[in-house]
């Protein structure tokens, strides 16, 4: 019963440890451009 | 055990910490009312709203509490992340709860309460409830703080580490006060990109070093079958599964400092994009430092001088200790500069989830009891000095309570009862407000009301009504009591409406459409 849970687990860490390495890069990129946009609304607001 | 923490990482944390301050008196110029202060503007996009989310939710408390489970728990804790990403990923794509939040245009819980239901009392009462709850729940943040950074750098001089935790205190109410909620959102974004990268790269190195053979074989030896099935009595078992699936729902859709991102979101799109997106995060905030607290117990259990702090002779785990299992394992497996970027993401994280939740609970207090109990008379500037006010009272109250409270149980399951007093109510209320047009104000008040009860499932608590050895001879866990809590909250709800239902139960159809 061990080796299905030790294979499940496993496959669960490596898949989520990938996707979340992309995550990570998509959102690091994308997140600055946000932050950028929103200084820039919140400046044009002011004006 | 020697730590590799030197001088060079000192001065990484240093420069990061004086950066964050510097961020808040930069943004503190945007600053123009509640608006900006609370929901930044409601200006969040969804990346960014992605990485504050996580930032958030990702603290060094949270890295602490999972470390913990896993290194108690084995492979077997990953279900608590598992759950978790799941319902946020169920959340997402059916807008279950957060959207029609997020509809009704409000900035925190209780005034949805006030909104929805028409009563200004259940809206002051509400918002007492939820920040008596959120206070106590992170109520024990300082001390994990002090736990981490005691273990990493080695420092025992209690005095020094109480000193260094109250500097972190005071340089978090600096900057969550001048900048509120925008320099929360930069800050979290740095620490997310920080810790993401980080805390990727521990688990890379963590298992380059010590095999994943080894690590399996050591949790069977430790733990057993109970360490890789959650569902086996011995570990966790089926209760506490089903515990987690509610955690995880309330987690996300109904505690406040999660909803308050769906209310932030430019619209109704981006709320269903943020908690898709964001449900990866909300599996790996728990499943990376888990996966970090089982092979500290690989490394510490293989170590003579680990094992002699960690383990009785015997080979049960010391559970007063196992809090620091994370941070002493860190220390022994990073190199110097290495552990200065980590243990600077880590307190980085630290003030992220402590900007987040101080700010979320001095605005609930200004905003739902302070607001509404003024008639509704304070000024834009009377409202943000009495958030300012109660950030620096709460803030003085942790200090308090992180050295006197004995914690007694896994700090998630601390955490997880304290927030109970407050979501189980909640989770009642929301539910039955969004989407039951005969929800009415009296159900509302039991329901919150009943939330009082799921204090039992802090040790502490039994001890102090006489019911701990009962309650430990019977298997009663905090996960029983906040289940059942959660029932009676609902039932609670149900019968108050049909026994006492409002003369007018029409004003749902403006949130549930």
């Amino acid at each position: 019963m061990n080796g299905f849970w030790i294979i499940f687990w496993a496959a669960l860490l490596g898949l989520t440890l990938l996707a979340y390495t992309t995550l990570a890069v998509v959102v690091t990129i994308g997140g600055y451009q946000d932050i950028r946009a929103m200084f820039r609304k919140l400046r044009e607001r002011d004006e | 055990m020697e730590s590799n923490f030197t001088t060079l990482d000192w001065i990484i944390v240093g420069a990061y910490l004086l950066g964050t301050v510097a961020v808040g008196v930069y943004v503190n110029r945007f600053i123009k009312g509640m608006g900006d202060f609370l929901v930044a503007g409601r200006s969040l996009k969804t990346r960014l709203g992605v990485a504050t989310m996580i930032g958030s939710e990702l603290g060094l408390v949270t890295a602490m509490y999972s470390a913990q489970k896993g290194f108690t728990g084995g492979f077997a804790a990953f279900h608590i992340g598992l759950l978790a990403g799941v319902t946020a990923l169920v959340i997402g794509l059916t807008g279950f709860i957060v959207v029609p939040l997020r509809r009704t245009g409000v900035m925190t819980i209780p005034e949805f309460y006030e909104q929805r239901f028409g009563s200004r009392r259940l809206r002051i009462f509400g918002g007492l409830i939820l920040a008596v709850s959120g206070i106590l729940n992170m109520g024990l943040f300082l001390k994990a703080g002090a736990v981490f950074v005691t273990g990493l750098t080695g420092i025992q001089d209690a005095t020094a580490i109480k000193a260094v935790m109250t500097v972190m205190l005071l340089l978090v109410l600096v900057y969550t006060a001048l900048g509120g909620m925008v320099s929360v959102i930069i800050t979290d974004y740095v620490q997310f990109v920080v810790l993401s990268f980080g805390l990727v790269l521990a688990c890379l190195v963590a298992v380059s070093q010590l095999g994943w053979q080894n690590i399996v074989e050591t949790v069977d030896v430790v733990h057993g079958a109970a360490g890789f099935n959650p569902f086996d009595g011995e570990g966790f078992g089926p209760s506490y599964v089903v515990w987690m699936i509610f955690l995880g729902i309330v987690s996300c859709a109904v505690w406040q400092t999660a909803a308050i991102r769906a209310c932030a979101a430019e619209n109704e799109q981006v709320v269903k994009r943020l908690y898709t997106w964001s449900s990866l995060g909300f599996m790996i905030r728990f499943m990376i430092p888990q996966f970090i607290g089982i092979c500290a117990l690989t490394y510490l259990w293989q170590h003579d001088a680990g094992r002699e702090l960690f383990f009785h002779p015997d080979g049960k785990l010391i559970e007063d200790e196992s809090l620091r299992a994370m941070p002493v394992f860190l220390s022994q497996l990073l190199p110097v500069g290495v552990i200065g970027i980590v243990g600077a993401g880590m307190i980085a994280a630290f003030m992220s989830t402590h900007d987040t939740y101080l700010l979320c609970w001095a605005s609930v207090l200004a905003e739902d009891v302070v607001q509404p109990l003024s008639g509704g008379r304070l000024s834009q500037k009377t409202r943000l000095l009495v958030t300012r006010v109660f950030l620096f009272i709460i803030a003085a109250f942790l200090l308090i309570w992180s050295m006197w409270y004995e914690l007694g149980q896994d700090l998630w399951d601390y955490m997880a009862v304290s927030g109970a007093i407050y979501f189980t109510g909640a989770f009642a209320v929301m539910l039955a407000g969004l989407y039951w047009k005969r929800a009415s104000t009296t159900g509302a008040f039991l329901a919150l009301f009943a939330g009082i009860f799921a204090l039992p499932g802090l040790e502490p608590v039994q001890r102090l009504v006489g019911v701990f050895e009962r309650f430990d001879a019977k298997g009663i866990s905090g996960a029983h009591v906040g289940l059942a809590t959660t029932v009676l909250a609902v039932v609670l709800m149900v019968l108050g409406s049909l026994v006492f239902p409002d003369k007018n139960p029409t004003k749902g159809d403006s949130t549930s459409s």
